[in-house]
Order: structure tokens, then sequence, then C-alpha cells
């Protein structure tokens, strides 16, 4: 596992050197399928209300295809469905650019007030599960294979309400193979607690709106150890998780201290982020202070919002993209190794284009294909889009182009008529949607239409989406690590779905490779601990890799 | 955890109380000293002369306390009492003497005398529980502080600074709750002091109640339209409620009153910051700096807005430095210097150095400590960064207890 990061060091600057200029980054509207987040509006301001808008894109038909899922709200403040309008929806995506509602043929059209979505074959059948995190309740979605799923909560044991706090609110979640043991757990993110009976009423400018996170105390998050069988059982308190509350919003798993076990990082609104580091014997220990992760260079706790973890240097560490507050920049940590990380938002150049926006779902994803990870937030204020701030509630979403050398610039003007578009978004799926080696967005707003940015960048970049196949390993081969050389470098990326704030993307893992029409090699380090090569592998295609 | 919101207050006491501020000479302190010890020597040879001195003892022994040697003072005021058990002054003395060395027998003992001897003597049950406030003795500290607040009614106008006192004291001693009453007392007491406004709005805006943190600068720009003071003072309120709109108002109406009044454009600055204007900021706080150059607050809200434009890291780094000079007091002038010295310039050396001062000055302020933590790491002391880590895990679980899973 060391080795891995000690080669990652000195190739850091060489793909940098690759590429001289900067190729845009484009994206179009496309037409995406008929759906709102709703959030039951009120005249009363109910919390939950300004959060939601998970989506989802996996393929769960094994057509080779992205399908998207989004979850919806509920009627408040009784969190009810009382209606189709607040049904979540499964699209299956036709290949032709149009997709087809089969909620109701697939039996997901849930209950209560949905906010987060998170994907992945929890029991190694080769079909991928949902797991949905509501206010009060959580659901698991076993995939049937054929098209339906099966409400499988209770059996699985997930249904139970905290010993202590009863039903917690969960936002999103991440599946992990924590244990290495082939069988994807779950990291549940929760909130704060809340109880419509006791929502404190709060105004902002003489009109009512939502109360800041101060007026609720935090939660702690959950761990549910696979038992195999299709049951879980709660760790969180005998992991060590549970003694960090927090007011969690999101996570992003990756190996931060490069000892092959995966870690935590959870992004807490108003408090400081958490970092779970494995300690390799089913515990975590919470070091995010110690580690400069914790908070700003302010030394305060910002509003941390959506998270994702990925290599932006390719030096072989996982550096941490988060999304804040209007005013707080979306701040950016480049791992160091064992000194921690170092805040670079301001020197990267991404604090200023920022710090005009409220971020939420956002990813480090190559989206010019030019070797080099850029940025993705949706954005959109908390406050009520109807409130005395609406004008300022609708933002228009930001992508930063990554320059090399920890340099990144502001393209979103450039980058699309879709990107001036304003709205109150919230969660943000990416992934390929019609496999053509650029990655794609799918977007929620609340109260507003589902969204998709179709990347039409215009480089004649070349490309590879891995797909993994665990045996040994998780079937997914979620947490495997891996090392891509072409002739411009070496790049790093890892397998998960646990992506930005409450929305789960595409399984497999991109790599932009510029010019470059042949990967020389691959390395993939597995969680069961394989090491597996592969040499001159062909560009532009979806590379399925198994197990060996 | 709150830190911003906490220096950013600490300063707006610094703008409005000290616009002119700079460090006090140390020449009077000189003087007060050598006075002290002549005095001291004068009580010694009369005790020489007659050890049951009385006035001699009580002098003596009260110099002591002013030094902070309360051991020495408390078996001299227990001889006192033992010839004047009816002086109230002197129990009260043995009461803080009690409180400086944690005897609760000895502060309850004294309590009792000092209510039975003087029990409407405001001034005295003020400083009693005033020095109470710091301590750790519930019930006498609840006993004294309620007996202040009873004589309220039957108070005039002219004895509110006594609860302004106490209110201070309380809100040092970080019990927001009774300085909260205390502020309100002094307020209700004497509504035509512009001064007995600001520190119960301060308090209540700290404490996230801005409505009421608002209302109560609403009534004082009512009753004081004509003052600069409150005007400025009421938009530093709804700027820390995060009204940075009704903050604005306040301005404009201060600069109406004096359009060269460097305290309006200070505010204008920090509104500016709070919105996010960031280069205006820069420059309405440039031109109050030309205006007040000797102003540590404008100077350091001048370099805030610097270091959060991409290029104004240098000019932040002068601003921070000026204001340092102008008063080596304030623990968040350290901290943003140690901060800019640490994400800036990677001189993890000097941002340790600043970042110490910073503790030392407010060793409650968890982002030195944080911050201590990497610089050390950095600097490759272990040791010196898991001291500060446990200091920093210390002060984060005090506050954090309440909500402690089980």
């Amino acid at each position: 596992m060391t080795g891995l990061r000690l080669v990652g060091v000195f190739a850091l600057t060489l793909f940098a050197a690759a590429t001289t200029t900067l190729d845009p980054i484009r994206f179009e509207e496309a037409k995406a399928p008929r759906f709102s987040t709703l959030t039951g509006r009120t005249a009363r301001k109910y919390l939950p209300q300004t959060m939601g808008g998970g989506v989802a894109v996996f393929d769960y038909n094994n057509d080779g295809l992205l399908d998207i899922f989004v979850v919806n709200g509920a009627a408040m403040p009784g969190l009810t469905k009382d209606g189709p309008q607040y049904s979540d929806r499964l699209f299956r995506n036709n290949g032709d650019g149009t997709f087809t509602d089969v909620t109701e043929s697939a039996g997901l059209a849930g209950r209560g007030f949905n906010i987060g979505v998170s994907v992945a074959d929890y029991d190694n059948d080769g079909f991928e599960d949902i797991f949905v995190a509501g206010v009060h309740r959580n659901t698991l979605y076993h995939n049937n294979g054929d098209g339906t799923f099966t409400d499988v909560t209770e059996r699985a044991d997930l249904a139970r309400p905290d010993p202590k706090y009863g039903p917690l609110w969960a936002v999103g979640a991440a599946w992990v193979d924590y244990d290495r043991d082939g069988l994807l757990d779950l990291f549940i993110v929760n909130y704060v607690r809340w109880d419509p009976k006791t929502e404190p009423v709060c105004e902002k400018g003489g009109s009512p709106d939502f109360c800041y996170p101060q007026a609720y105390a935090g939660s702690p998050n959950s761990l549910f150890h696979n038992n195999g069988g299709g049951t879980f059982t709660d760790v969180s308190a005998s992991s060590g998780i549970r003694q960090s509350i927090g007011k969690g919003m999101a996570v992003s798993v990756a190996d931060f201290d490069g000892d092959g076990w995966p870690d935590l990082f959870v992004s807490n609104d108003t408090l400081p982020n958490s970092l779970f580091l494995n300690q390799r014997n089913g515990t975590f220990k919470e070091v995010a202070v110690e580690n400069g992760v914790a908070f700003t260079e302010n030394g305060a706790a910002i509003s941390g919002m959506g998270v994702d973890a990925r290599d932006i240097d390719n030096d072989g560490r996982p550096d941490i993209f988060e999304t804040a507050l209007l005013n707080e920049t979306m701040p950016l940590f480049r791992n160091l190794g064992p000194v921690g990380f170092e805040e670079i938002t301001f020197s990267s150049g991404v604090a200023q284009p920022s710090r005009a926006k409220t971020g939420w779902s956002n990813g480090i994803y190559d989206f010019n294909n030019d070797g080099r990870k850029d940025l993705f937030a949706a954005c959109g204020h908390v406050m009520d889009p109807q409130g005395s701030l609406r004008a300022t509630v609708p933002q228009t979403n930001i992508v930063f182009a990554n320059l090399g050398d920890q340099k990144f610039a502001d393209v979103t003007s450039s980058a699309g008529a879709a990107l001036a578009r304003s709205g109150v978004h919230r969660g943000a799926a990416f992934g390929d949607l019609d496999n053509d080696g650029r990655i794609d967005v799918v977007l929620t707003q609340l109260d507003g239409p589902l969204r998709i940015l179709h990347n039409v960048s215009p480089a004649p970049n070349h490309w590879l989406l891995i797909r993994t196949l665990g045996i040994k390993s998780n079937r997914d081969g979620i947490g495997t690590r891996i090392r891509v050389v072409t002739e411009d470098g070496v790049q790093f990326n890892s397998v998960k779905t646990a992506v930005g704030y409450a929305s789960s993307s595409d399984l497999r893992v991109h790599f932009g490779l510029g010019r470059r029409t042949v990967v020389q090699r691959i390395e993939l380090f597995w969680p069961s601990g394989t090491h597996q090569v592969l040499k001159n592998v062909k560009a532009d295609q979806v590379h399925t890799v198994r197990e060996p | 955890m709150n830190f911003l919101a906490v220096a950013s207050l600490a300063v707006i006491s610094l703008a409005a109380t000290n616009p002119g501020f700079a460090p006090h000479s140390a020449r009077p302190a000189q003087n007060q000293q050598s006075d002290r010890e002549a005095t001291k020597e004068r009580f010694r040879q009369s005790l020489e002369l007659d050890p049951d001195n009385k006035e001699a003892v009580f002098g003596i022994a009260r110099i002591l306390v002013e030094e902070g040697d309360f051991a020495s003072a408390q078996p001299l005021f227990q001889k006192y009492v033992a010839v004047s058990p009816a002086d109230p002054g002197a129990w009260a003395y043995l009461l803080r003497c009690a409180v400086a060395l944690k005897d609760p027998t000895g502060a309850a003992d004294a309590q009792r005398q000092i209510e039975r001897l003087a029990p409407v003597n405001l001034a005295l049950h003020a400083q009693a529980a005033c020095w109470l406030a710091e301590s750790d003795f519930l019930g006498v500290t609840a006993r004294e502080f309620d007996l202040v607040m009873s004589m309220l009614p039957s108070q005039p106008s002219r004895t509110a600074p006594s609860y302004l006192r106490l209110g201070q004291c309380y809100e040092r001693a970080l019990d927001t709750d009774r300085a909260t009453l205390a502020f309100q007392a002094a307020l209700d007491l004497d509504p035509q002091t512009e001064a007995n406004y600001l520190p119960l709005a301060q308090l209540l805006a700290k404490e996230g109640q801005a409505g009421r943190a608002s209302k109560i600068m609403k009534d004082a720009v009512a009753r004081f339209p004509r003052s600069l003071a409150v005007w400025i003072a009421a938009g530093n309120i709804e700027l820390e409620s995060g009204n940075p709109e009704r903050a604005l108002e306040s301005q404009r109406q201060a600069v109406a009153l004096d359009p060269q009044f460097p305290g309006s454009l200070s505010l204008l600055g920090r509104i500016q910051i709070a919105q996010g204007r960031h280069s205006e900021a820069t420059a309405t706080l440039e031109r109050a700096a030309k205006l007040a150059p000797f102003d540590a607050a404008i100077h350091f809200y001048a370099g805030e807005a610097w270091m959060k434009t991409q290029d104004g890291t240098d000019r932040a780094f002068e601003h921070f430095k000026r204001s340092l000079e102008l008063d080596p007091s304030r623990a968040a002038t350290y901290y943003w210097l140690g901060s800019l010295y640490f994400h800036r310039s990677h001189d993890y050396r000097l941002a340790a150095r600043y970042l110490e001062q910073a503790a030392n000055r407010d060793p409650r302020l968890e982002a030195a400590h944080q911050m201590l933590i990497q610089s050390y790491k950095r600097l490759g002391d272990d040791t010196k960064a898991a001291e500060h880590l446990r200091l920093y895990q210390h002060l984060f679980q005090q506050q954090a207890a309440p909500e402690a899973p089980q």
C-alpha cells in the first residue's frame, strides 16, 4: 500500500506538464424526465423543506446504461406521501436520450419525507440495491433482478430507532466495506434531532423562514455491519462512530492515510467536520482536528454541505472538496500525508468564485478528459425561495477547471448556457449517461424540475471507464483503488458511489486520458488485498475488470 | 466554536469605546506601585508599635488583597473581625479571600455576616456578588445575586452602574443568564443613559437572541436619535445578528450625522465584508484607516477584508500588524496573523509564535489551539501538538458535554 503512494509522489508533475492549453468544459441542457422534488411547501417553515433532493445514477437492470432514481419529499408536517406527486421515481434509460418512468412496476414509490440515496450491490447478487435516507425513516430496497425491488428494511434490521434519540433524520449514506470481509457495510449520515412538534419559529427580514442549524441539537452517525444473509448489525457504538455528535450532511469514503483501509470524511453543518480513520480492527478514530480538516483557515466550523474526496493532483493521496454556505467559500483540503491536510481554497483559486455560492452536492471529475480532475458544485441558497431573501435563493451552479499545480479556474461562464440557469439546486449525481466517455450531471431542484447537464466538452480527448467486478471483494469492487499510467503520467481514483450531498454516482471509475489512446498500465488494489495489473488497455471504452 | 462571532464582538467593544486606542503608558502603574509600597511600610511600622492596631491590620490586609496575596490577607481580616465583628466591609474582604482561596465555608460565613450587618447596602452586595461570580459556590452565589436583584425595586436610577458592573462580572464568568438579568436591571433603572443599552444588546446578540437585541437598540436609537455612538452600536448589533441590510440602514443614519466619522466607515466596511463585497470593503476601510490611523479596530477589519480578496494577503499582514502595534492585547489579532503565516506563507514557526500569543491571551480560543496542533505537526514537534490537542479537546468537550452520547 505504501508503494502506491510513493510512486504517485514523483509522478505528480508528469501529467500536469502534458496538456499546456485548457480544454474547454461544456454542458448543454438535455431533456430530463418530468419530475420535481417537492418539499411540501407550507406557510410555516419546517427544516426538512430546505433539504432533500437526493438523486442516483446507476444501472439497475444491467443493460449498460445509467438509470436515474430520485427521492422526493412529503406533505408537512406529517411527513406522509399523501399523493403521487410525492412519489420517489425510477427512470429507465432508453439509450436514446429518453427515459421511461418505471417507478410503479419497480415498487419504488416510497414512503415518508426522503432526503438522500445511496446505491450498491450489498448482497453481491449482481444487481444494484438502493438505500433511501429519510426523515425518521430509512428504506433498503433489494433489487430482485427482474425490474422490481422489495423493501427489506425490517428484514435487514435497519428499521430500529436510535436507542437514545429515537428515529433519526438521515441525509445520506455510503456503502463501504470497512472491515474488508467482502460485504458492503452501511454508513448513514444523520443530521439534527428534529421534531415537527417542537419546530422553532424563525424569521428573516420580517418573513417566516428556515431556522439556522444552531437551533437544533446534533445527532450521531450510524454504522451497520453487513452480516451476510441480508441482515445488518448496528455497530455505531462499538466502532467508535457514535462518539462524535455532529450535524452530518454528507460522507466521502477514501483511504486518506494510505494504509489500504477505507476511512470516512463527514461534512457537518456548523460543527467541525469529522474524519474517521479506520483502525483496521473494526473501530474508527476521529481525527479531523489534528489533521487540519475540521475547520477552514478562519478557525470556525462552516456549514459543511456536500463532499467528494479524490486525488486532484495525482500524488496518490485523496484530497477533499467540500461545499458550504454563501460567504464561506468551498474548502479544498490537500492531503499532505502524515502531517495531515492543508487548506488550499485560496491558493487554488477556488475561494473567490465559490464565496458567492451556497453549494450542495459536488463532485471531483475530469469533465474535459484532459487527465486532470475538475470540480463541480450544485448551488442554491438554503433560505425560503419566497421569503425576504428570495432574490438570492436560486443560484447558478459552478464548475472549476483543473489547471494543474493545484490551481483551478472558474469556467462556469464559458461552460454553456445550461450553466447560466439559476435554480434551487440540491442533489447532483455524476455519471456517463450516454457512454460517450464524458461525465454528465443529473441535478435536482427544490420545487423545480429535474435537470440533466449533458457533457459536450469538445476537445478530442480520450477516456476510459473501468467497471470493477469483485470476486473475493464485494461484487461492485467498491473501495478498489486504481492507478492508471499513460505516456502523460499517472492518475489515481477509486470505486465509490457516495459522492456529494445526498446523492449516488456512477460506480464506474472515469479517467480522462488527454491525447493518449492507450493506457500503458492499470493497477487495481482491491479491498481483498489483491493487486492486479493490466497492460496496454485501449482507450475510449467501458472496460470491465474482474478480480482475479 | 463560534470564534468569529466572539472575536468580532470583542472588537466591537474596542471600536465602540476606544476610537483612538493606544497602549497605556507604564508610568502611572509604577507610581501606583511605589505609593502602595510606601503605605504598606507605614502600616508595618504601625503594627510593630501596636500589633492590634485595627487600622493598620485592615489597611495592610486590603493591600495584600490588591496584590492578589489572599492567603496572607485572610488571617489578617480574620484578626480584624475578631475585634470589630460589625464591620461589613471587612466581611466583604473575607468573602473575596474565600473566593480566591476556594473556601466555600468561609464564603458562606462571610456572606451571612454581610447580609446580617448590611442588608440593604447595594454597593457592598453588588461587589460581593461580583466576586462570587468567579466562584464555584453555587448556593452562596445564588443567594447573594438574588439579594442584589431583590433590591432593584427600591433603587434610584443613579445605582444603575452597580448593576451594569454586576452584569459585566457575570458576563466574564460566562453566566449569561445572570449577566442578562443584571444588564436588564441597569437599563430598567436608567434608560436615559446610552451606555446602559449596549452591553445588554451585545450579550443578547452573542447568545443568538437577535430579535431582543435588535429591539433594545431600536429603543436606543428612538431615544437618542442624534447619538452617533448609538447608531453605530445599533448597526454593529444588527450585523452580528445576521442582518446586514438593517445594519446598513443604521450606518446611513450615522453617516447623516457625521459623514467623516471613521466609526461609520468602519461599520460600512464590516457590512460589506458580511455581504461578501470584499473589494469595496477594502476601499472603505482604507479610507477609515486614513481618517483614524490609530484605531486598532479599523486596522483589524481592514486586515480581515484584505485577507478575503485574492491578492490581498500582503496588505492584510500590514493591517493586522499595525492593529497589533496599536493594541497588543487582542487575541483575535494574533490569531489572524498566525492563520496568515500558516495558510498563506506556510511559515509554521511564525504561525506558532502568533497563535501561542493568541492562546495565552484567550485560553478558550479553540481556533488557536487547533491551528497550533497543525503548526507543531508541521514543525515536527509532536509533543506540543499533542498538548494543544488535549487543550482543544478539553475545550470542545466542555461545550459538547450536554450533547454527549450515553
